[in-house]
């Protein structure tokens, strides 16, 4: 059953391609990132962390994107907007205004700061990939220009 | 080598069109930044200065007697398109290596203006399939699925509807969660659904921030936190906005089911 959820992550991206006005092969590449994430995602169940398996699917979405950006000369931005979605907590903003409407204060602070963690597990995931990706190629960058002297 | 004056008024538009194409496509900062200083550069003037966030972008050159000479572009309306930020960065970089005439610019920037966006009779029923596919991946029915496509049809409609209208994206967003909830709780008052709670999720993952909330991201680490910022305070509004439209929907739908007689069933 809850493999599956890869099934429909790849769905749920698909259609995000024609609302991102994404063509061609890359639609493809996008979803499968986004199927790939939620894998992860499942894989890592085990671990019973939350955050620790949106921080790692997040990171694993951001490599994907690099890599697959460096390979089809496009930019990474491509893929990575599409294949974030299915990890983005659209649920838990949806059941932390409902948890605040009924007036239950406990469940309501709980999701709302579980949904933020999640936010920040995906931001942080990106950022650390990027920032990564930046040093080596700055770092090649430096290296280049040191055989030219 | 120095420049005529046409020669340097034709590179400041040529400039400041690529860079107003790539904003409004929904490019990084960094990435607008670096191909508008790119293209500057390749064609003699690397000293300009480029700035711009998601709004506004300015370019300053000097011209051949050392004036400086500015242009500002407003970018009011930004829709995201990533197949059009492709074409524009792979035509940046053509640029910089080939360096081949103005005219040739243009006619390829005409060329990339002329691609058009998917069609809207895609496009809406596409956010019902992306409500469907949420729907279920967050652990819906089958019959969940189905009232998901009603809902999720409703956000794309009532977001063409309101784009016609040219109001800000807090309005839009608000209806068009107020809209997709009371389909998705009429539905399971018919008896058609089994989970409203499933379906209005579903639904919503058509707006929810995660644009906003990524390329907040990467404007950040590129260094433009101004425009990380702003990105990250619209991400913060979108949220807000579904919150509150769901929430009215909501409350108004149980108010009114109270009012009303009991359906049966």
């Amino acid at each position: 059953m809850s493999w599956l959820t890869v099934v429909y992550a790849f769905a749920g991206c698909l259609g995000f391609c024609f609302i991102f006005h994404l063509r061609g092969l890359s639609c493809m590449l996008a979803s499968l990132g986004g199927a790939l994430g939620q894998s992860v995602y499942l894989l890592l169940c085990p671990l019973r962390h939350e955050i620790a398996q949106y921080f790692i699917a997040a990171v694993t979405i951001a490599l994907y994107a690099e890599i697959m950006a460096r390979i089809n000369k496009k930019p990474a931005t491509c893929y990575i907007i599409i294949s974030v979605i299915p990890m983005v907590p659209g649920a838990g903003i949806y059941y932390t205004m409902k948890h605040c409407l009924e007036g239950s204060t406990g469940l309501f602070v709980q999701s709302g700061l579980h949904t933020l963690g999640i936010a920040g597990a995906l931001a942080m995931g990106i950022l650390s990939v990027i920032s990564l990706v930046r040093l080596l190629y700055a770092m090649r960058k430096r290296n280049r220009f040191n055989k030219i002297d | 080598m120095p420049s005529t004056d046409f020669e340097v008024h034709e590179l400041l538009n040529i400039s400041a069109a690529l860079g107003e194409r790539l904003l409004k496509s929904g490019a990084e900062i960094y990435r607008v930044e670096e191909s508008v200083g790119c293209l500057l550069s390749t064609y003699g003037h690397p000293d300009s200065a480029v700035f711009a966030i998601p709004s506004f972008l300015v370019i300053t050159i000097r011209d051949g007697q050392g004036q400086a000479l500015t242009q500002t572009v407003r970018i009011r309306q930004q829709e995201t398109d990533l197949y059009r930020v492709d074409m524009l960065n792979s035509l940046c970089r053509r640029i910089c290596r080939e360096k081949p005439p103005f005219s040739q610019i243009c006619r390829q920037l005409e060329k990339i203006d002329g691609i058009g966006h998917y069609p809207l009779w895609l496009r809406i029923p596409m956010a019902g399939i992306i409500g469907c596919a949420f729907a279920l991946f967050f652990g819906g029915s089958p019959r969940d699925g189905l009232c998901a496509v009603l809902s999720g049809t409703a956000i794309g409609a009532a977001g063409w509807f309101m784009s016609r209208f040219h109001v800000n994206l807090f309005i839009t967003d608000v209806l068009a969660a107020a809209a997709a909830t009371v389909l998705a709780l009429f539905s399971v008052t018919l008896g058609l659904g089994n989970n409203a709670d499933m379906i209005i999720a579903g639904a919503l993952m058509n707006l929810v921030p995660g644009v906003a909330l990524t390329n907040s991201m990467r404007d950040v680490i590129g260094g433009d936190i101004i425009a990380g910022l702003l990105k990250l305070a619209e991400a913060l509004m979108i949220a807000f906005a579904i919150a509150l439209g769901a929430g009215l929907a909501l409350t108004g739908y149980v108010r009114l089911l109270e009012v009303l007689p009991v359906c049966p069933g």
